[in-house]
């Protein structure tokens, strides 16, 4: 069976990295995944060559077709987080999150 | 004149600029505000030991399915990307805690059976610490929705005139790191001379760029390395405002939980140039 340790911290910066690193010297027969996918940094340590490069998708965004859309500003209306703009363009940053 | 302090990394330095320069700004200007928006791991307090006179819970709508009206279509469960509503055996199941309040559900019944309740996700405090006035927000343990709570914390600052928001902003490069910069007059970004800070401050540019916010760079913990970060902010024509010097005095402040400016004056000089940006623009 394998056997998972996880590090974690409440705090940013208190050296989770370095404990992994660590550990990735020491231990054997054993995989080191970096979590943090906001700001990866254990590949700087370990540089590791790559093999696969996946992309990964997850959501939706809203797409608004300009030659059917009416400009009835309902979308507007009814979003929430305010993710399309009054010329009826659908935000940039939310379409990438 | 609203002023965020954020950084890629964790751990850089960005509650100690905003607290510091909160005090340094509240010896020059009334109306001061600093606004702790890492409502996931809100530190600042701990170095301010603020009184607060404001403390509210923060809610997020849910929906809340009426049962007589329901007519079981299922429609709202089809129409909820987060699946916070299933369908299942002719009955709705809500799973508030997936809930990211976007109300399609409540939009698309046909029998209007579905109104909002709200759901607790932290607490907003606000009061008055080493001269200036605060504001920070507590995200509840295991909550995974921090934005919302952010906006509420800079929602309660603009209910009064300060003259200067400091924000100090969650790490990383994603919806709370947005969600406290946007609308920000100008961004301070916070690194340390590490490849790891510098690498996770080029994702942190990124997306600062992406909103298109004008920024400039502090180093903090400052020494030999600098060229580091230096040889970065050359290349991509970014200004490095500031240097705190990695000092052994102000680690031993740090680690007390102290304001570094209140017991070691003689750093006031790497703050001001920041205050000096401020002054600039307002």
């Amino acid at each position: 069976m394998t056997k998972e340790l996880v590090i974690i911290s409440g705090k940013g910066g208190t050296g989770k990295t370095s404990i992994v690193a660590a550990f990735a010297a020491l231990a054997k027969n054993k995989v080191m995944v970096d979590c943090d996918v906001d700001a990866a940094d254990l590949h700087l340590i370990l540089n590791p060559q790559i093999e696969i490069t996946t992309e990964f998708y997850s959501g939706k965004s809203a797409e608004i077709q300009s030659d059917i859309c009416v400009k009835c500003g309902r979308c507007l209306e009814v979003c929430r987080f305010n993710a399309i703009s009054e010329g009826f363009v659908v935000d940039e940053i939310s379409k990438i999150r | 004149m609203k002023i965020a302090v954020a950084s890629g990394k964790g751990g850089t330095g960005k509650s100690t600029v905003s607290t510091n320069l909160a005090y340094l700004l509240s010896k020059t200007y009334k109306k001061v505000c600093l606004l702790d928006c890492d409502v996931e791991e809100p530190n600042c307090h701990i170095f301010l030991k603020p009184v607060f006179s404001f403390s509210e819970p923060f809610y997020v709508p849910v929906p809340q399915v009426n049962v007589e009206k329901c007519v079981q279509c299922g429609k709202c469960a089809e129409v909820c990307q987060y699946n916070a509503l299933a369908f299942v055996k002719g009955k709705v199941i809500v799973f508030p805690e997936l809930c990211h309040g976007c109300r399609s559900c409540g939009l698309i019944c046909p029998s209007g059976a579905i109104s909002e309740t709200g759901r607790e996700v932290g607490v907003v405090e606000s009061g008055f610490a080493s001269g200036f006035n605060f504001i920070h927000g507590k995200s509840r343990i295991g909550e995974a929705m921090s934005p919302p709570l952010i906006k509420a914390v800079k929602k309660h600052a603009d209910k009064e005139d300060f003259i200067i928001q400091i924000l100090d902003c969650p790490p990383g490069t994603s919806c709370p790191v947005i969600a406290a910069v946007s609308g920000a007059d100008y961004v301070f970004m916070v690194t340390e001379p590490t490849p790891f800070g510098l690498y996770d401050l080029k994702l942190a540019v990124d997306v600062i760029r992406k909103l298109g916010l004008p920024f400039g760079i502090v180093i903090n913990r400052a020494g030999e390395n600098d060229n580091l970060i230096e040889d970065y902010a050359k290349s991509e024509n970014i200004k490095i405002l500031t240097k705190i010097p990695d000092s052994r005095a102000i680690a031993e402040c740090y680690s007390k939980g102290e304001l570094v400016l209140k017991h070691l004056p003689e750093f006031k000089k790497a703050f001001e140039p920041l205050v000096n940006i401020i002054r600039e623009r307002m």
